[in-house]
């Protein structure tokens, strides 16, 4: 579904040159949930924006589908509005906007019917158990519960790639857990591949391959520690 | 609908920050609205005042306004019963008026002056309506005895001359042969124009004693009187073919006051709306950049999500759009308030340079203009909003989300 070949990725700061990514090549299967570990300035943010087509700025290709999406802006834009959905640390949900607006967002930006955006929204804030919240603005919700609604908002248009960067990282303990199991239950449920960046070791043993990035290689492909 | 709700959200997010800038647009919009108000009516008092003076069309001889006459009525029209006559049977024409100009001195018998006369029909008091302020004594008689002749004085000339309503007073004026011929009048009454200069000259009499005075048949213009202003232009050229002979003037081409007046008043107002432009504009574009370097990080989720640049763009232009219109809403209705209550607490102006008379301070209201000055609002801020929001949109996707 998804291949990246020979991504390489530098940032310059003035004169100085950092070469963030060497030789990525990654293939994402449908319904697979990868988990990118490794130290921080590894890289991982780098190839999860690079997978999420956040990021044309790099040298190889990155083909969704079949369909090659390098320099292709605006392709890029529509696969990640039809087929793509995000997961960031700090939630980022939109603070105006209710639970249910926030859900419902990718739905319209898709065009799709208000009556079906109604029917699927609360289907799946009742999949994160947030239907009594849904007019609940961010601001009135738990961490735990703001990113509940940002998994909601991730799936509700059936995304074929969610990205998710740091999903568990501003959660506590026991949240992030209900977390990785609501995003494996409804990631199996809808068929929908995840590539995770996370430090979390909860994460890595519920997925189903790790790879470990060092200095913009990935070192190893690992099978996931036993759930 | 739902654009428009999130734009207003988005606003209350900074609610003093809005409310400013709403504050800022009304009381420009209330200033251009006030000040426009004042000079539409400016310019509808010195329009009327103007075509008062000279009606809709004003026929003469070709060369009378451009050339200087070596004797009275050199340019004068011949023949004025039978054009006159002709006219008024053309349904657009509600009253063709003779007029003659003349001068010369003005006595009491004791003290003499300079005098600037008007000969008209006094008909011209009943078909013009109440024109001049009569300080004392009444207007001329449409049944005016030949061998009493009545003659109204301006205020400073008769005070000059020291004589009131029933006093007589003598002209004397050079006849079309070169001759000077002598009259006198009983004085009907005084008026006052506010203009100290005509007030200290001006003299009306019935255009029988002006012709008498200047032995002459002739008059010197024909003032034509339609029924509304705006079909003047229309109306000259209705009439153009039954005059062939004779040049027709509209009352714009006299109304040398209004037009310098009006050309003055549309630089000021011109130069004060740019003026006001560049504040909303400044006001707008500080708030909007605000908003949108406080929003970075969202602008961010929402282009990951999909969302195009345009539809990032709209948002702000929406957010825009509300500021302008709520502020423009309110700075007509604080223009109306102020419009009034100038009519209900009647406050005057002192009097403008060259009169003596101050006048009411009136505002109109015009929808008109509060239309073109909404529009011309809301197309600043679309403006502002465009060039405010562009480097946030613009901004790659990963440094937005990574914003702080």
């Amino acid at each position: 579904m998804l291949q990246l070949t020979h991504i390489e990725k530098t940032y310059k700061t003035g004169e100085i040159e950092h070469q963030a990514l060497r030789d990525v090549n990654l293939a994402i299967r449908p319904g697979n949930m990868v988990v990118l570990c490794g130290p921080s300035g590894s890289g991982k943010s780098t190839l999860l924006n690079i997978c999420g087509l956040l990021d044309q700025d790099y040298s190889g290709a990155v083909h969704f589908a079949g369909e090659l999406m390098t320099r292709n802006y605006q392709q890029a834009m529509k696969i990640r509005r039809t087929q793509m959905g995000f997961i960031f640390q700090k939630f980022n949900l939109v603070p105006v906007m209710s639970a249910f607006e926030n859900v419902a967002y990718p739905l319209q930006l898709n065009g799709v019917a208000s009556a079906e955006v109604k029917q699927r929204v609360i289907q799946m804030l009742d999949h994160v158990g947030l239907v009594e919240f849904a007019r609940y603005r961010p601001d009135r919700l738990s961490g735990g519960q703001q990113q509940r609604v940002a998994i909601a908002r991730a799936l509700v248009h059936r995304p074929k790639l969610v990205i998710a960067d740091e999903p568990t990282a501003s959660l506590d303990s026991v949240t992030a857990q209900q977390i990785i199991e609501l995003m494996k239950h409804l990631g199996s449920e809808q068929k929908t591949a995840f590539i995770v960046a996370s430090h979390d070791d909860r994460m890595t043993r519920r997925c189903d391959r790790v790879m470990n990035l060092q200095d913009g290689v990935i070192l190893q492909e690992e099978a996931p520690c036993a759930a | 609908m739902r654009r428009l709700k999130l734009a207003v959200l988005n606003l209350l997010r900074n609610r003093r920050r809005s409310l400013l800038t709403v504050a800022i647009v009304s009381i420009v919009v209330m200033a251009l609205m006030t000040s426009g108000g004042f000079g539409l009516y400016t310019y509808k008092s010195l329009k009327e005042g103007a075509a008062r003076s000279e009606r809709h069309l004003v026929f003469t001889r070709p060369g009378y306004f451009s050339s200087d006459e070596e004797y009275p009525l050199q340019n004068g029209l011949e023949n004025s019963d039978e054009l006159r006559k002709h006219l008024m049977t053309d349904s657009w024409v509600k009253a063709v008026q003779p007029r003659i100009y003349l001068n010369g001195l003005i006595s009491n018998g004791e003290k003499s002056t300079i005098f600037l006369g008007q000969g008209i029909l006094p008909s011209e008091f009943r078909v013009k309506g109440p024109f001049l302020n009569m300080t004392e004594g009444g207007i001329l008689r449409e049944n005016e005895d030949p061998n009493d002749p009545k003659i109204l004085l301006g205020k400073d000339l008769a005070k000059n001359l020291n004589v009131k309503r029933g006093d007589y007073v003598t002209l004397m004026s050079t006849t079309v042969d070169g001759a000077l011929n002598a009259l006198d009048f009983k004085v009907q009454g005084v008026f006052a124009t506010g203009v100290p200069d005509l007030d200290k000259r001006q003299v009306y009499l019935s255009i029988n004693s002006a012709q008498f005075i200047l032995n002459s048949k002739k008059v010197s213009t024909l003032h034509l009187y339609g029924y509304d202003l705006e079909d003047t232009e229309a109306l000259k050229a209705r009439l153009a073919e039954q005059a062939t002979e004779l040049k027709i003037t509209t009352w714009e081409d006299r109304a040398f006051f209004y037009q310098g007046v009006k050309s003055l008043y549309d630089r000021i107002f011109g130069l004060m709306g740019v003026i006001m432009a560049v504040v909303i504009f400044v006001s707008l574009f500080n708030t909007l950049v605000m908003s949108v370097t406080e929003r970075t990080r969202e602008i961010g989720t929402l282009s990951a999500l999909g969302t195009s640049r345009t539809e990032l763009l709209l948002g702000f232009v929406l957010e825009a759009l509300v500021l302008s219109l709520v502020g423009a809403i309110v700075g007509i209705l604080l223009a109306g308030a102020v419009s009034v209550g100038l009519m209900v607490f009647d406050v005057t102006m002192p009097p403008p340079p060259g009169k003596t008379e101050s006048y009411p301070l009136v505002v109109y209201f015009s929808m008109n203009l509060a239309w073109i000055i909404t529009l011309a609002v809301a197309a600043i801020c679309v403006l502002s909003s465009f060039m405010a929001a562009r480097t946030g949109v613009n901004k790659p996707i990963t440094e937005a989300l990574v914003h702080v």
